[in-house]
């Protein structure tokens, strides 16, 4: 995976103002329900992927907001045959201000 | 939060696994809807399905399903309707939801028998070219 790939977080209004609030991107990572691993999720599609929905399973409400940053480092690309779009940070994540591309609605990322 | 647990499943041939593996999940959905999962195009009905050259599938159980999914998302009308197959390596992965119903673990065990007899098949007959 190239370290000038674009990596996405999707979220809801609450969670996108929260994190904006930072100089330094924070997430904060979480145990999701059922037996995935704890951490904290990100993604390589773009909300305007095809068949975005199904893909990523993610709720419409929490895909309103977008933060993009730049490269992987740290991000874990889970086990061979696992979805390849979905990366995941088994701690907390920062993103410091050089990496971050984009933060705001994600209709209208550009 | 991104949703859906992936199962891994070996297989001895990635078309052959979504073949075998599409075949399961329709026996269960008789009025599922085929998906490419990279070109978004439909394949349904399933007859006309072509696995060469795809890499994944998405199968709604219903059309109705499918249009839901693509207007709501993951929500609680959408539950327990939709299963997606990624062939990769000598893998099939299969994403069903994080708290999936009995009819989709029946569906996924039964998609495991499948490609373990695959396996063995294919396996036994590499063998005996050999």
């Amino acid at each position: 995976m190239s370290d000038a790939e674009i990596v996405y977080h999707y979220t809801d209004q609450p969670g996108w103002n929260a994190i904006r609030a930072q100089v330094d991107w924070l997430f904060k990572a979480s145990q999701p329900p059922g037996n995935r691993p704890f951490g904290v999720y990100f993604t390589t599609l773009r909300v305007d992927a095809p068949k975005f929905h199904k893909k990523t399973r993610i709720p419409v409400d929490k895909q309103e907001y977008v933060f993009a940053f730049t490269g992987t480092e740290g991000l874990e690309q889970r086990d061979e045959g696992r979805r390849p779009f979905v990366l995941l940070s088994p701690t907390d994540y920062l993103v410091a201000k050089h990496r971050q591309t984009y933060n705001g609605k994600s209709e209208t990322m550009p | 939060m991104i949703g859906g647990q992936d199962i891994l499943i070996p297989c001895a041939e990635p078309s052959v696994a979504l073949d075998l593996a599409t075949r399961t999940v329709t026996r269960y959905w008789s009025e599922a809807h085929l998906e490419d999962g990279e070109s978004g195009d439909v394949l349904s009905p399933y007859r006309d399905a072509h696995f060469a050259g795809i890499r994944e599938i998405l199968i709604t159980k219903t059309q109705q399903a499918s249009d839901l999914w693509d207007k709501l998302g993951a929500c609680e009308a959408t539950n327990g309707t939709l299963i997606h197959l990624l062939a990769s390596g000598k893998t099939l992965t299969v994403v069903i939801d994080d708290e999936p119903s009995e009819e989709m673990i029946n569906i996924v065990r039964e998609i495991r028998g499948s490609l373990i007899q695959e396996l063995f098949t294919s396996t036994a007959e590499t063998k005996v070219a050999a």
